[in-house]
């Protein structure tokens, strides 16, 4: 794991606004260059994850080391299938039956898959500052799955921009779509983004 | 709690401020033809619904017309054709406005408190009409109203509850725009996600007052306020509040996305993708009332 701070070349006591327009200025520099702009958006997410949840900015070399393992979770395959059934609830866009079926569960064995599925519930509701919470938590007991931290990261930045900075008015498909079946589409998953962050809604 | 959902003015076109104008002004016209003195409560918010709701229902945007204005009878404006959109929006703003006004008779100062009662009993016809016209939406509001004089006497810190009664509530309206499944599925959730943006950023503008006068407000609770507390701390609650709107104005934007739409768009997108940035920005800066455009 690099530092995320030297990816954007600005010192870890940077404030924010410091942090954000040396990322725009490198985004704007290397917009021809896939593979450096994921590099720059991890860092940029990396930092603001960190600054949300009060983390400081840890020795990195440290703490790559300390994480292995960490996020091993104990699974039986009668809870496996549990959640699988839930992320299919979620699909269907049963919210209230995921729901109950998630706190159902006992506390004692809610691991990071249990709070990154309550996050989505909280999502599709609309209950977003505890989909937050859940995220970050999921994102904490297990930080190298991929599919939480994206949704944790994903959220983090539209709480950071609003949505607005990264689709300016203007440049971004104007609103409301036209064609039916797209629209039949994202209505099915936009309250899903975060279960399937690779589908056909976002851009 | 009016007035959050506006247009960026200085961003829009001078024709797409003259149609906004025009429904404006045709709202006010609605208001008018439930009863004398509706069209005082006019607001912003519902300029947006009505347009929303047109650009759902209608095949094209209404021909304007001129017309004579209500208030000043000297000038002469431009209006669209009076339509049931403009009367549900109508009658969806006189319904949210009495249970507002029921509400600050319960929980207001003395002076808010006796001016409330005296415009529920001067509007009564037209609160009438309008209970006649959407009772659905009516027996949503005055349930949900309930459900949140209960939380708030519960303690509770969660914000998302907090919000659950006014967004359940204008969700219910927005979902009556279409009756086409999936999509008055998708209005719905915009419903909510827009009533949870106007609940935030009123309880953020009421922040410094409810924590002089020791009144509820779910951002005490939920960020552990008190009125003695330090300006740090109050601010470290104003940022997080921002990133509650910003996030709501992410799904909002998502949603709003997937909505077809057949006339008013230019004006929609910058009510969507400028004017509720610009607001939430605008919060607990400026007093209470703000009129933008």
């Amino acid at each position: 794991m690099t530092n995320p701070y030297s990816a954007l070349g600005v010192s870890s006591g940077a404030t924010d606004e410091q942090i954000k327009a040396a990322y725009r200025e490198l985004v704007k520099q290397y917009s021809d260059d896939d593979a450096r702009i994921n590099e720059l958006n991890d860092a940029y997410d990396q930092i603001m994850a960190e600054r949300r949840t009060g983390g400081q900015s840890a020795d990195y070399a440290q703490s790559a080391q300390n994480t292995t393992g960490s996020g091993y979770e104990a699974y039986d395959e009668a809870a496996a299938r549990n959640y699988t059934e839930i992320r299919q609830l979620i699909r269907a866009n049963d919210i209230l039956s995921a729901e109950q079926r998630l706190l159902a569960i006992n506390p004692s064995l809610r691991g990071a898959e249990w709070n990154f599925l309550m996050g989505c519930v909280c999502q599709s509701k609309g209950w977003l500052d505890e989909a937050y919470r859940y995220f970050s938590a999921a994102n904490s007991i297990d930080p190298h799955n991929s599919e939480y931290a994206a949704a944790y990261n994903r959220m983090t930045r539209e709480r950071t921009t609003g949505g607005s900075e990264y689709n300016p008015y203007g440049q971004r498909q104007a609103g409301g779509c036209m064609d039916d079946d797209a629209c039949a589409n994202a209505v099915q998953c936009m309250c899903l983004y975060s279960l399937c962050s690779n589908c056909c809604c976002g851009n | 709690m009016f007035g959050y959902i506006l247009p960026d003015k200085p961003e829009l076109k001078i024709k797409e401020f003259a149609a906004y104008r025009a429904v404006y002004c045709s709202l006010c016209g609605a208001l008018r033809d439930f009863g004398f003195g509706a069209k005082a409560l006019l607001n912003y918010d519902f300029v947006f619904a009505a347009m929303l709701m047109m650009a759902v229902r209608q095949e094209d945007a209404p021909k304007p017309c001129e017309g004579r204005c209500n208030t000043n009878p000297l000038e002469k404006i431009n209006l669209i054709p009076q339509n049931a959109q403009l009367r549900s929006c109508a009658a969806a703003l006189l319904i949210s406005a009495r249970y507002k006004f029921m509400d600050n008779a319960r929980d207001e100062g003395l002076f808010k408190r006796i001016a409330a009662r005296f415009l529920l009993f001067a509007l009564r016809p037209a609160f009438r009409r309008a209970a006649c016209e959407l009772p659905q939406f009516d027996r949503t509001v005055k349930e949900q109203m309930d459900a949140q004089s209960d939380f708030e006497k519960s303690g509770l810190d969660s914000i998302d509850r907090a919000c659950d009664a006014t967004a359940t509530g204008l969700a219910s309206f927005f979902s009556s725009m279409s009756v086409q499944e999936k999509l008055s599925c998708a209005l719905q959730r915009l419903g909510y996600l827009i009533g949870r943006y106007v609940y935030l950023a009123d309880a953020g503008d009421d922040l410094a007052e409810d924590l002089k006068k020791g009144r509820y407000n779910p951002l005490i609770l939920r960020f552990g306020l008190s009125s003695g507390c330090s300006q740090q701390k109050i601010e470290q609650a104003k940022d997080e509040l921002k990133a509650q709107l910003y996030a709501t104005i992410a799904q909002i934007e998502t949603c709003y996305q997937s909505i077809p739409l057949t006339c008013y768009r230019e004006i929609l997108d910058n009510i969507i993708y400028l004017g509720l940035y610009k607001t939430a920005q605008e919060i607990g800066t400026k007093k209470k009332g703000k009129s933008r455009p």
